[in-house]
Parts: C-alpha cells; structure tokens; sequence
C-alpha cells in the first residue's frame, strides 16, 4: 500500500512539473488547417516565415485578448508568415516580462519581435538588442503616426520601435467645487498658469477645509518623473544633455530649481498632500486632480456622481509654453530575428488603423494614429479630444538616455527631498553629483 | 541479501556502504553545486568585471575598480546602515514577542488553538499583501491607526512618510509577520522542558520570575541561539516590505542594502557593481553569523 501511494506520490510530481512548464502560447484558438500546410506562395517559400511575438500583459486581461486577436488577423493575412504571441506578465517577480528579456539575451533566445516601455528604447538601441525599421514603413504610414510615437521610437535619427497606444496625464477637476468658487478651469488655448492653480487650489484648500489637489505624491516611482517632469519643461529646464549623461548644470539648474520650488510652495500652503487620502477626488473631497487617461474609465464606471472635467498641464508663468507627458509600450524588431523583413511588417500591423482602434477600445488608451481616431469617435470631443490636443499640442517624451533608470531614480529622489523640506537647489545638486558618478562608466 | 565481503577500508564501514553512502549524497551534492555553490562562485567573478545587464556577451574583466566606487558610494553605506539599524531593532523585538506568545499560549486554557492560529497567520501571508495592508492601516491621514490616535487626542503620526519614524514601523511591521513563526518553535522547546524541573521549583519555593530565569530560559538556551541566527538572516535580506510600502524612502531611510543591490542590479542594470556590493555584504554576514556562533556557544 505504502509503494504504490509513493509511486502515485512521484507520478503526480512529475506530471506536475512537466505541466507547470510554460508553453509559448499558439494562436491556438484558431488552429485552422490553413495555417499548417503549405502555401505555393509567390516567395518560392515552401514553409510559412515562423515569427515569435513577446507581449509584456498576460493572456486573460483584455489587452491581451486584443494583441492575440490582431496576430490571428496577422497570420490571416499573411499567408507566408506565420507568428505566434507569447504572454509573459510584467512583474513576476524575477520572472517578470524584463527579466525574461535579459535571460534571453544570454542566451540568444530573443523572439522576433519584442515590446518595450518608451524610455527603454536608447538603452536597448546602445546595446544592440534592436534594429532600425526606417526601409521597412513608408512616408506615408510614418506620417498617419502621432509625431510623439515616432519620436519616442527614434534615436540618432533613425525609428526603432512604434507604439500602438499612447498616454498622457490631465489635470481633472470637479465640475461642481470649482463653480462654487466661481473658478473657471483652463483649457488647451488659454491653460492655467503654475500662480493660477495656487490660486485656485488655496481658495478651496480654505473654502472646503481640505487639500483641494492631489497630486499622487504616493505614487513613488516611474510617475515620478513621468507626470512631474512637464512643470521642468515648462520652465525652460532640461532633465539631462543631450548625450543623456551630462548632468552638472543641466539637472541643477536654476530653472529646474524654480520648478521644485513651486512645488515646495504648494506643500507648504497645504493645498496638496504629500502622503494623500486614497480615492480623495473620486469620493469628492479634493477638486483637482493630476492622472492620466484610465482615470477617465474609473471615474465614468464607478463613479458617477463625480461631476468632473479635465483640462490641460499648468504652465510656468515665464515662458507659458505647453508640455504635457507622453509614452507608452512599443514593438520592435531585435536583432537576433532571422527575418527582419517579415518582423517588420507584423510590428507595423501591431500598429496599424486596425490595431490600434482595437486596443484603444480594449483598455480606454489614446490612439496613436490619425486615421484611428477617425474612427473613434468618442476621441472627437470632450476629455479624449483633449487628450490628443494635449499630445499633438505639448507632448513631451522622457529623457532619451542609456542610464535612463537612474536619472528616473533620481528625480524621483530629488522631488521627494524637497516635498520633505530640502532647499531644492540643493536636492538637485545632489542627485546631479549621483548622476554624473554613474554616468562615468558610459563616458 | 548478501554482503560483500571485502577488505575494510574506511574505518568500520566496508566498501559496498561506503560507495552507497557516496551514491547517495551524490544526487544532492551536484544539486547544491549546481544551483547554490556555483552561481555564488559565479557571482563572485562577476565582482571583478563590467557586466552590463543589457549586454551579456561584451564582459571585461576590470580588477578591483567597482570596490574602489563602492568605498566612496554613500547610498550604499546608508543602505548598509538602514539595514543594521532594522536588525537591531527587530532582532529583540521578533524573538521577544515570539518568547511570550510561546508562553502565553502554552498554558491549558480555552480557546488555545485559536490564540496559536491567530499568531501563526501572518506568517503564511504574502508579504506584499501585508505591506500593501499596513500601508493602508499607517496612513498619515485616514489609517486606522491615527484614527485611533486622534481619537484618544494624541497626534496623528507621519509613520511611513517620515525618515525618522519609517525603520521603526518596517521593524514593527516585520515582527509582526515573523514572531508566529518562532513562536512555533519556542513553543517545542517549552515543551520539551521537563515538567519535574517545574515541579522541584515549585516545592523549592521559587516565585514565577525566578522559575522562569533559572530553569526556562537556560533550558531554551539552543532554541534560542537558532531562532536569532535565523531571524538575522532574514533580517538581513530584508526588501519586500521597503520596496512595496516606501520605494527605499523617504529620502533613502528605508533603502536596505538587498533592495540597494537589486536596484543596481536590475533596475541600474550594474550586474557587475551589484555583484560586488554582493560579496563585501556576504563577507559582513558571514563574519557576524561566526561571531554570534562564538559568543552563544551551543551546549550539548
């Protein structure tokens, strides 16, 4: 009795670990004949091109729903290629979607085509793990692109990667507190300027006996530098030299000093919490509001007896000039695919008017193309309209650096010193020094 | 069955034993090569070069230069610092707090099992499920916690969002979690004490404080030896709860040394420079485990 319960024993454990291996995921759920036998194709190709596709969201989300369907649409199309999607979650703890990427680069495993975040990009491009795609798409499509998509996938003049959706941050505000104190929101021609958002959230700070802006100071990380960094740009400020290494007089300068300074000055009015309520606005109590575009869904889906609107970023009072975040995942081709031609070609269906209408209705994100939004109409009017103003009107990409996370790191290291109480031109200085020090191995 | 006869080579043991006993570590022995032993030493080498995570193939070997960066880096002395500060704090407070519920739930009163449930609980929760709790419950403005505080009239308290407060309230956090676990095994070790011990105490008139000084605690002596040298241990590799409840802030107070390295390491992509804050950190472990080893001698 005892051997054949531990016989059982060891067959379930084998059983289990050999289910428990992960399987790249088939367009399974169309295994039509079609897609196996042999096409006389006009290539001469006997055998379809097998293209292997990592997307960074899992399988059941409806992203990934939405990227599963386009590569069945891909194949459908494409009778001598034939790509296969692989779902690999970003946070796996070690076994995330970059983990895998980096275990994949030792050894030489990369698929064909890849996704990577915006600011990834002049890294990945340094290290060679991506090739440029200029020949593979026309003028034509290039130009149906948002500007901001080709060029967060550009470095040294020529595009890497292309973007199937966008995103940005607004200033949402309550309809309903801000006419009570007769206060008339900013729009994308006449935005609020940095004085014109004190004065507002200082009037309802005192009015409502509350912090009348949040603006997720909680969110310690990427949002950091991502929703932040516009009030730098704003100013006339850069974030770092043009080589993405030179920090000492770039990161510290005065203008960015100013910038933190605004900051430091909202803290201390106490119109905006460092350590903010969860849901504040979303239960009515703050009015306005910094977040990007799912806040809209939220909003609309469980709370809607929030009367709200948005309007664009605050601009600095000196220069009144727009700049507003932008920048999301991309596709590429690596440089370890054997068929850059076909690579090419599924990266820029990943990304056509088709594809991108599809995800933009999956997950409520802006569309990266003109034609898109043609057929989306409700990006015609309202807070969508604005979000595309916004991005054609102001958007700016994050630093284009091959030491991009540590200057990510340490604005956000900067901005959380003076939210503390550090002078900010000092905060700067030494996060500057930080920079330049690592920034000497790439030199 | 038959036994070979052979020459006695190894002691008392013959040759058929002697190569059983070495086919059967075998199986172990290359796993622990394979998987422990070897990526360590790996690792090490690593120390020694310019390993950029993005690329694997371009490796130069560069001497003792990232030792030389890491004596004058002052984030990963503060990382260093931070974690020592945890370990000083929590070590007492761990084992302290699973000594007591160990005794308080040893006694034959109702509802035990319950009390040893409840204690245990923490343990087996996810740890980024109750960094994400506590965050919610230390809230500066609406947790639980100042709620309470405000309510009895003391004031409301920064916890996570100050550098003063933050190490403190991880430590409290991390005992809380932990301390079922020693409590468990404290609890084996009361039980192992014999009861005629108690029991000659008693009729030598020994009150609770004298009973428990004399025959408790020496008695535990070697349970507790290995629960603080497991509890440093973990204290020391100490990087979920900064990383989920705080990013290593507020102004890097909360930055442990293990989140400093994987922040170099994966984030920074300095698989070179992790590496070698990596082995001067082993080295500093190491040396501690040894001293406490010789200063809490084991008995028997």
């Amino acid at each position: 009795m005892k051997k054949v319960l531990s016989l059982l024993l060891l067959i379930a454990l084998v059983v289990s670990l050999v289910a428990c291996a992960k399987n790249p995921v088939g367009t399974s759920g169309t295994n039509e004949p079609g897609n196996e036998t042999t096409t006389p194709g006009t290539s001469g190709k006997s055998e379809p091109v097998q293209l292997r596709l990592w997307v960074h969201v899992a399988e059941d989300t409806d992203e990934g729903k939405s990227y599963a369907e386009r590569v069945v649409a891909f194949n459908e199309a494409h009778e001598d290629i034939k790509a296969t999607i692989e779902f690999i979650p970003r946070d796996g703890g070690g076994s995330g979607y970059e983990d895998k990427i980096n275990t994949a680069l030792t050894t030489n495993q990369l698929p064909d085509v890849v996704t990577l975040d915006g600011p990834n990009t002049a890294a990945y491009v340094d290290a060679g793990i991506i090739i440029p795609i200029d020949e593979y798409i026309t003028e034509e499509s290039k130009n149906d692109y948002l500007p901001s998509i080709i060029q967060q996938g550009t470095v040294n003049g020529k595009l890497y990667a292309l973007g199937a959706m966008e995103s940005t941050v607004l200033l949402f505000y309550n309809k309903d507190i801000l006419a009570k104190y007769s206060i008339k929101p900013g729009t994308i021609d006449n935005p609020w300027t940095w004085d014109d958002l004190f004065e507002a959230a200082k009037k309802i700070t005192e009015g409502e006996g509350y912090p009348a802006l949040d603006m997720r100071f909680n969110d310690i990380g990427e949002w950091y530098i991502y929703a932040y960094a516009p009030f730098i740009w704003s100013n006339g400020g850069k974030i770092i030299g043009e080589d993405g290494l030179t920090a000492e007089g770039i990161f510290n300068s005065p203008q960015n000093a100013e910038a933190l300074a605004f900051f430091k000055k909202l803290v201390d009015a106490g119109v905006v919490s460092v350590t903010p309520e969860e849901n504040n606005f979303e239960l009515g109590k703050s009015a306005l509001y910094l977040n990007g575009p799912w806040a809209i869904t939220t909003l609309e889906n469980s709370y809607p007896d929030i009367n709200f609107g948005a309007m664009p970023y605050p601009v600095s009072p000196k220069t009144k000039e727009l700049h507003a975040p932008t920048g999301s995942w991309q596709y590429a081709v690596t440089s370890q695919s054997k068929y850059p031609r076909e690579a090419a070609k599924l990266v820029e269906w990943m990304t056509n008017t088709d594809s991108v209408v599809s995800i933009s209705t999956a997950i409520g994100m802006p569309p990266t193309r003109k034609s898109a939004v043609e057929l989306l109409p409700q990006y015609k009017e309202g807070i969508r309209k604005l979000m595309l103003d916004q991005l054609e009107k102001g958007g700016h990409p994050r630093p284009l650096s091959v030491i991009y996370p540590i200057i990510s790191r340490n604005f956000q290291e900067a901005v959380e010193a003076v939210l503390y109480g550090d002078h900010p031109q000092i905060a700067l200085n030494e996060k500057a020094q930080v920079i330049e020090r690592e920034a000497q191995r790439y030199k | 069955m038959r036994i070979l006869k052979t020459k006695r080579l190894f002691g008392k043991y013959n040759i058929g034993e002697t190569v059983a006993a070495y086919a059967f570590m075998l199986p172990a022995f290359v796993f622990i090569i394979t998987f422990v032993i070897g990526p360590i030493v790996i690792s090490f080498g690593y120390a020694f070069t310019d390993y950029y995570l993005l690329k694997p193939h371009d490796i130069h070997f560069i001497g003792f230069e990232n030792f030389r960066y890491l004596f004058s880096d002052k984030i990963m002395w503060k990382a260093l610092f931070n974690t020592f500060q945890f370990i000083v704090m929590v070590i007492p407070l761990q084992v302290g707090t699973a000594l007591a519920l160990a005794l308080l739930v040893n006694k034959k009163i109702r509802f035990n099992l319950f009390f040893r449930i409840s204690f245990f609980a923490p343990v087996v929760m996810s740890l980024v499920v109750i960094s994400i709790l506590w965050m919610t419950l230390l809230n500066p403005e609406s947790g639980l916690i100042n709620t309470v505080l405000s309510s009895l009239g003391l004031p409301k308290q920064p916890f996570l969002a100050s550098t003063t407060q933050v190490m403190p309230t991880i430590v409290v956090v991390s005992a809380w979690q932990g301390a079922g676990y020693q409590m468990m095994i404290f609890l084996a070790g009361l039980k192992n004490i014999p009861a005629e011990y108690y029991e000659a105490a008693k009729i030598d008139g020994s009150n609770s404080w004298q009973t428990f000084r004399n025959i408790t605690l020496p008695c535990l002596k070697n349970v507790t030896i290995f629960i603080m040298i497991t509890t440093l241990i973990a204290a020391f590799k100490l990087i979920v709860q900064p990383m989920v409840m705080t990013g290593g802030g507020p102004k890097n107070s909360s930055l442990t040394i293990v989140f400093y390295i994987y922040q170099t390491g994966i984030r920074y992509r300095n698989v070179g420079y992790a590496s070698a804050i990596t082995l001067i950190f082993t080295l500093i472990v190491a040396a501690i485990v040894l001293l406490q080893r010789r200063l809490l001698r084991e008995e028997g």
